[in-house]
């Protein structure tokens, strides 16, 4: 007998990814009646999903869904649940942004989810359709989101440099699945075997090259630091880190697959000169990065190049060395990333004005602001401290793995240069508490003291240093619980 | 004469040339709208010979999907382009540039 098409495991695990899509045309629909509550509506569904998602966490075995195109795993639960954590922050920082402009309206919050279904697709699969069909579903949201801000000219500028470069690696990305396909005469990356070398292997590095646009890996970041700065703030913060969550951990899905020599990106990771290409990368990034954020008096510009050189460190984690894919150091950098740069960028928003339609987000005019608000200017301090690296801080601990992992894959040369990398970022990283706390000015600055900013910002805090440094405490997870999560998440990888 | 894969595989690697060539060089933003469908349409090509050149028929069904995703995208790319428009009264690439300050 034929085994059931669908059962009632595959319902479950297929209900978090259908929910996310639902939740956006009904919280865009909705929007027609009650524009006012979208936010609300949509956290409704992301909860719900997040709900859905948590089962999943602790499955044996993947489940394939729609044909095998879609696979539920616990890798891609754990990056889903990242995912919904970014959206979450979202959906919280927003309403304060908005309501400020007299723009909080439900299609806002429906583009998020749209987004938030496409990234949680691409973390799930090994189809070159679905692939495509999530990166496109993930990034035309965005595009539009960058540009939300209309009465701001470098809004506008913004969402057309992102679409622009945004399709362009799309295009590229197709053309190299078009290679890959024509090469192995299949869509299933999993199943990719031999085919012509030269197709295949141009085909990978064409897809690769998909990815370190939207990463913003050099020499592909031009875009990053552009667009970051004239997106609406809170879409910056969703943007850096859940397109970085959805890169990564697709890149890792893709790149486990290449333990089988005939697949065509082990091309890429172990041919004998190809090996050589991710690791030049990964210090040009790392390095270019960190440089440019010294001389940044942005603290958006300041935060994109720093983004960047974040993208270098992950990159570490990719290469395999003598050993394989490090997918555990790169989830829980991943985590810690997330927490620290989405908290800084909330408190740029609390701290951000406006000027003739403009942000204005120059980070002289935060002096003084360490005292005159206590809470902003220490989660501040524990943000950049974080990004920095610094104990007792989940910042810290990520980078601890991440080397020690690359250490002992053999890579020590690119650890050097990253902790040299980390030892410069200290400076910029350090500069904006300076000014919070060592300079005062006369001149009141006006600093938003919506609740839900409060609220994220403190939740951010609290789960930056609680994974950064405190044990199981009774049935509360702490560092070792998350270990415990990151190392299963990495074994579900083949 | 027969006209093999690698006939349809230079057609797609030139269309494709062409609109990345088009993305970077060009500076009337409808130009380059237009280059990067070029790109995806190269991309189809290439799918839709080898798919025939293979029996493979998924290659076929990528590019239906494609062709919707490319309407998408250029709806929500013309739609950036007319709001830039109505604000600044050009469609030229070098005059937006109040990010570099």
């Amino acid at each position: 007998m034929n085994p059931p098409l669908v059962t009632g495991d595959m319902l479950r695990a297929a209900i978090p990814f259908i929910l996310l899509a639902a939740g956006g045309t009904v919280v865009s629909l909705a929007g027609a009646w009650r524009s006012k509550r979208g936010a609300l509506f949509a956290a409704l569904f992301l909860v719900l999903a997040f709900w859905k998602l948590f089962p999943l966490l602790d499955l044996e075995k993947g489940i394939e869904l729609w044909d095998g195109a879609v696979v539920a795993d616990r890798m891609s639960a754990f990056l889903g649940g990242m995912l919904l954590l970014s959206g979450l922050f979202a959906l919280i920082v927003s309403p304060p942004v908005l309501r400020r402009e007299g723009r909080n309206r439900a299609e806002y919050y429906g583009l998020i989810l749209f987004s938030l279904s496409g990234m949680v697709l691409f973390v799930s699969t090994t189809n070159l359709l679905v692939l495509f069909l999530a990166l496109e579903l993930m990034s035309i949201p965005l595009y539009v989101l960058s540009g939300y801000n209309r009465g701001d000219d470098r809004s506008g500028e913004a969402a057309l440099k992102y679409f622009l470069l945004g399709s362009f690696s799309s295009a590229i990305l197709l053309y190299g699945a078009a290679l890959l396909f024509g090469a192995t005469g299949t869509i299933n990356m999993a199943a990719m075997t031999g085919g012509d070398p030269l197709l295949a292997t141009a085909g990978a590095f064409l897809v690769l090259t998909g990815f370190l646009f939207k990463m913003a890996a050099v020499p592909f970041h031009m875009w990053a630091p552009d667009v970051y700065d004239g997106a609406p703030t809170p879409i910056t913060s969703f943007m850096a880190t859940s397109v970085k969550i959805a890169t990564f951990g697709a890149l890792l899905r893709i790149f486990s697959l290449a333990g089988g020599a005939a697949n065509p990106f082990a091309h890429i990771l172990t041919g004998e000169n190809a090996a050589k290409i991710l690791p030049w990368l990964a210090v040009m990034t790392m390095t270019l990065g960190n440089v440019c954020a010294l001389t940044q008096t942005n603290i958006k510009r300041m935060l994109a190049y720093s983004s960047i050189a974040h993208a270098g460190y992950l990159l570490l984690g990719l290469i395999p060395g003598s050993g394989a894919v490090d997918a555990k150091g790169i989830l829980y950098y991943l985590f810690a990333y997330l927490l620290m740069t989405t908290g800084a960028f909330t408190v740029v928003i609390a701290l951000s004005t406006r000027d003739k339609g403009r942000e204005v987000t120059g980070v002289e005019r935060y002096a003084g602001i360490g005292f005159r608000r206590p809470f902003l200017g220490i989660a501040m301090a524990v943000f950049l401290f974080s990004l920095a690296g610094i104990p007792p801080t989940a910042g810290f601990f990520g980078k601890y793995l991440l080397f020690s992992g690359a250490v002992h894959r053999g890579l020590t040369p690119l650890v050097v240069v990253a902790v040299l990398n980390s030892a410069l970022s200290v400076y910029y990283y350090l500069r904006p508490v300076v000014v919070f706390y060592m300079r005062d000015t006369d001149t009141p600055v006006r600093v938003d003291d919506a609740l839900s900013l409060r609220v994220a910002s403190l939740a951010a805090v609290v789960l930056l240093i609680w994974f950064g440094c405190l044990p199981n405490i009774g049935s509360l997870p702490g560092v070792p619980a998350l270990l415990h999560w990151v190392g299963s998440a990495a074994a579900a990888l083949p | 004469m027969i006209i093999g894969t690698e006939n349809y595989l230079a057609v797609s690697l030139l269309l494709f040339v062409i609109g990345a060539v088009g993305v970077l060089a060009r500076r009337n933003l409808l130009v380059v709208l237009m280059s990067v469908e070029l790109m995806l349409n190269g991309a189809n090509l290439a799918f839709a010979a080898f798919a025939r050149a293979r029996g493979v028929l998924a290659g076929d069904v990528i590019v239906f999907f494609v062709i919707a995703v490319a309407a998408a995208e250029a709806a929500v790319g013309l739609a950036i382009v007319v709001a830039l428009f109505r604000k600044r009264g050009t469609v030229n690439l070098d005059r937006f540039t109040s990010l570099h300050q």
